[in-house]
């Protein structure tokens, strides 16, 4: 069905009339087509294979200071939903009478997808024999490597989209990504390591694995019998992957100014110009990347992409919008909309947050550190704002600036505020980290993001852990 | 181009003599009401109705997924599915021919001027609490009418239905941020309006005041929002999945004391205002009140029709769809712990000296059949002398799940509150505090 004949230009023309027509302060019409596909496996056995195609759409409107929110299933009678979405909106109790959007330009586009190896075009066998080759290759690693799963996906989607403004769009859309995951037992010990994998654009991904694979097998087996990391304050190197989760975890989110509308305190602390890191430091959010999980021109709003830096120079300058939060604290749209599908409104989102590579050699970054922990990889993270944490995937211990041996259970954790200010060195190792897993906020989860970044060493970060 | 929503009757499926398979006709339906500082209030409501077949031919699964595809369409898709598909175990639950279980009544719609009322005024209740507290709330309402039908001629049809109502906040002081959500779940929970808002408010109370701490190893009564957080190791130990991996270290513990005698762990069905409260799983195999662990002792695992057969065990209903066009998974119907007999205040008067959390950041384990825990303490109070005295800042809180829930496990609370499912949790909870001692608290310089 994908790249096929769903190009009919009446089914835009069709909701631009309706939009046109709608008697409120501003209306979006999106319809769906989205197609997945999901293979998990268990060693060498299919557990589960998916074909699942949903069809449907959603209408959000904007009436005198109230948000009225429809989706359905299948595209039948648009118009009433379109009814039914304006009457939720009167159920409403305004709190914010007038409140406006950002504006942006009608934006009229038709985009087709660009691949490299379209997944659409790999039989499912070969999606099956990939992971299953996954599996014998960590089995026959080790022999105490126990159970190996792999999970894959793809997504298609293609986005038919108007609004009030005069924007008719036509996308398709492409997300891939999975993991393997390596499970080591001896006896009652029990320790894992995954290997993940993302794209916006190329299957070949999924095809490049092999020597990841082993890795994760071997530093599966030597996990088995690390011990626990003693809870305290170390100094932190932390690889580009981990990184780039503390850009997302530890800053992005923070970022995002749906959490900062109508929080006074919150924008007084976040004002632009603030200090936030050292003076190499550059964080910024883009959705122009080709190929990354990231990847979006145009966000859920009908807003094409800008790139937006956030810190730069260590100084706080940008923030991630919607039309609604650009329009309430007076700035720009950015392109940061996002909706998971046509079940969810969109809301602020990152896309692809990047650290700009610096100029400190790998080794160098070890330099000086009597008691450290070098951490690598990313079990997923976890941020309120204030606080964050992150699950690294693997941990050694550093003794006098050398990598000496491995621990479990590192969960690195600490005040974004100030450990932003710890950063004392930034890698020139700047990776383009594409993994499968995803976003979650407000329900809407796993919204593909990716994150690239170099390693970064920071000082004085609080590793969970018990006690001796 | 159109596609419809109507597939047909049910009926339509045929099943040929010797198929195992079966038909679900699931259509939820969110009505919603939510309302957060500097944003526009939003009413929303969303139907999905997806129709689901699996078939197994020659031992294998076959499996396909639509909302707009017919029964006929959906059927030939999950045969050819089952071609390459997993090997399977999978038989269908005997059912009385149209076992219609109506369940709660269907929702008037005529009831969304009222959720957005009750929101509104425990929105107002909020804002008056501080000016630079940023208030949020939700009402919503679930609705999931399942139709059924198996391939050995049973149907079943039933309706599940709940509130949920979430009120809380953030107030933002320079760089300390005192987050609060609470949530009440169940059929009466826009009668718990003015509780609810009554617990936010008790809660701002408690972190207005800064206090300090040294760390160490402390006792904590775990509220139930991060009681759940312990328990997913518990669920992965328990899970079928992991069984017939061979990775869980419980695979021949059924009978034997693997936690402690004081706690009694259920998959539960039958709970009134419960989400998965429903005579029959997401399988159609009837449902009850199982125990997990009973007293301490393993008695059942989490386990779906197919694990039940592959592992030699009876289904029990504890096949649900991790999402509503997934196959039915191995998870427990409610997760529920009996409650015990004293709450947080008697435990204050025990224990000179507690901490209380009700907010644990990325409290995830790393590997949870191993199950080591840590996370930031986002939401921790202490307790002295039975009073609470203020909130407790930058403590990192590490435990191992196994550990506490059975050396370390001091106390089963009284209350216990309902949990939705959500993001990080694959089923919806009813558990009660624990209080927990000997838990390592790092303190952050």
């Amino acid at each position: 069905m994908a790249g096929t004949n769903l190009g009919d230009e009446g089914i835009l023309a069709s909701l631009v009339a309706l939009a046109a027509n709608a008697e409120v302060d501003d209306i979006e019409i999106r319809l769906e087509y989205n197609e997945t596909t999901q293979l998990d496996t268990l060693n060498e056995q299919v557990r589960q294979q998916t074909h699942v195609v949903d069809v449907g759409g959603n209408v959000r409107v904007f009436r005198q200071g109230a948000v009225g929110f429809v989706h359905f299933d299948g595209w039948d009678h648009i118009d009433r939903h379109v009814d039914e979405a304006i009457l939720l909106a009167k159920w409403a109790d305004p709190v914010h009478i007038g409140r406006r959007l950002g504006e942006v330009a009608p934006v009229r586009v038709m985009q087709r997808l660009k691949t490299q190896e379209d997944p659409l075009s790999v039989p499912l066998t070969d999606k099956v024999a990939l992971l299953l080759q996954y599996a014998e290759l960590a089995r026959l690693t080790h022999p105490l490597i126990k159970s190996v799963t792999g999970r894959y996906f793809d997504r298609y989607r293609h986005l038919w989209f108007a609004n009030g403004q005069g924007s008719a769009i036509e996308q398709e859309k492409l997300d891939l990504g999975g993991n393997i995951v390596v499970l080591a037992r001896d006896r009652n010990e029990v320790a894992q390591r995954g290997v993940s994998f993302g794209s916006s654009n190329d299957f070949a991904v999924v095809r490049r694995l092999h020597g990841a694979v082993r890795d994760a097998a071997m530093a599966a087996v030597s996990l088995l019998q690390a011990p626990e990391i003693e809870g305290g304050e170390y100094p932190v190197v932390v690889d580009p992957q981990l990184a780039g989760v503390f850009a997302h975890e530890a800053f992005g989110h923070l970022s995002e100014a749906d959490g900062q509308v109508g929080d006074s305190g919150l924008l007084a602390e976040m004002h632009l110009g603030r200090n936030f890191g050292p003076a190499n430091l550059h964080i910024y959010d883009t959705g122009q990347d080709l190929g990354s999980r990231g990847y979006l021109p145009i966000d859920d709003e009908g807003v094409p992409a800008e790139d937006v830096d956030l810190i730069k120079g260590g100084v706080l300058v940008g923030r991630l919008h919607s039309r609604e939060t650009a329009a309430c604290l007076g700035e720009t749209p950015t392109g940061n909309a996002r909706a998971l599908h046509y079940r969810f409104p969109p809301i602020v989102r990152m896309r692809n947050t990047v650290i700009a590579p610096g100029d400190t050699p790998f080794a160098d970054l070890f330099q000086g550190i009597e008691r450290g922990i070098y951490a690598k990889g990313s079990h997923g993270g976890q941020t309120n704002g204030e606080l964050f944490t992150f699950l690294a995937g693997e941990a050694y211990l550093i003794e006098n600036g050398q990598i000496t041996r491995p621990l479990r259970n590192a969960v690195l954790t600490g005040n974004v505020f100030s450990t932003l200010a710890q950063i004392t060195a930034i890698g020139s190792d700047f990776t383009r980290y594409e993994g499968g897993g995803g976003c979650g906020k407000a329900g809407q989860m796993p919204l593909p993001v990716s994150h690239h970044a170099p390693s970064l060493r920071i000082e004085r970060c609080l590793v969970g852990g018990r006690s001796r | 181009m159109r596609f419809t929503a109507d597939p047909g009757p049910l009926a339509e499926l045929d099943w040929a003599p010797g198929e195992i398979g079966d038909g679900a006709d699931q259509r939820r339906d969110v009505w919603s009401v939510e309302m957060k500082g500097g944003q526009t209030p939003l009413v929303q409501h969303g139907s999905e109705r997806v129709r689901a077949v699996r078939m197994v031919r020659e031992g294998r699964l076959g499996f396909a997924a639509s909302r707009t595809a017919s029964w006929r369409q959906l059927q030939a898709q999950a045969a050819d599915a089952a071609v390459a598909g997993p090997e399977t175990k999978l038989d269908e639950p005997v059912l009385a021919a149209g076992a219609i279980s109506p369940g709660v009544p269907a929702f008037d719609p005529a009831m969304a001027p009222r959720m957005s009322l009750v929101a509104r005024e425990l929105y107002s209740r909020l804002e008056g609490l501080a000016d630079d507290f940023r208030p949020a709330v939700s009402v919503a309402y679930h609705q999931l009418d399942t139709r059924l039908m198996n391939s050995s001629g049973g149907k079943a049809a039933w309706t599940q239905g709940y509130f949920a109502l979430s009120a809380g906040g953030r107030r933002v002081d320079g760089t300390d941020f005192h987050a609060i959500m609470e949530t009440r779940v169940g059929m009466d929970a826009l009668t718990q309006a003015g509780e609810l808002g009554n617990a936010v408010a008790e809660r701002f109370a408690w972190g207005r005041r800064i206090q300090h701490l040294a760390g160490g190893r402390l006792p904590i009564v775990f509220l139930p929002p991060v009681v759940m957080s312990v328990l997913m190791p518990v669920l992965a130990r328990l899970s079928g999945p992991a069984l017939i991996a061979g990775n869980s270290p419980w695979e021949a513990q059924v009978g034997q004391r693997v936690l402690s005698p004081s706690l009694t762990i259920l998959s539960d069905a039958t709970l009134p205002g419960g989400p998965r409260t429903a005579p029959f799983d997401d399988e159609g195999t009837p449902t009850g009140r199982w125990p997990l662990i009973e007293a301490g002792e393993l008695r059942h695992f989490v386990l779906d029709r197919d694990s039940a057969r592959r592992l030699g065990h009876a289904p029990r209903g504890m096949g649900y769809r991790p999402a509503p066009n997934a196959l039915p998974a191995a998870l427990p119907a409610n997760l529920a712990i009996e409650p015990g007999e004293l709450g947080l205040a008697e435990w204050g008067r025990r224990f000179p000296r507690l901490l209380v959390l009700n907010g644990w950041i990325g409290a995830r384990p790393t590997n949870p059949l191993r199950g080591d825990i840590a996370g930031n303490a986002s939401e921790l109070y202490l307790m002295d002398q039975g009073v609470i005295t203020g909130r407790i800042k930058n403590a990192v809180i590490s435990l191992n799940a196994f550990e506490a829930l059975s050396q370390q496990l001091a106390a089963v609370g009284l209350d216990a509150q309902w949990l939705a499912q959500g993001m990080m949790q694959p089923a919806p909870g009813h558990v009660p505090p624990l209080l927990i001692d000997g838990v390592d608290v790092s303190m952050r310089r």
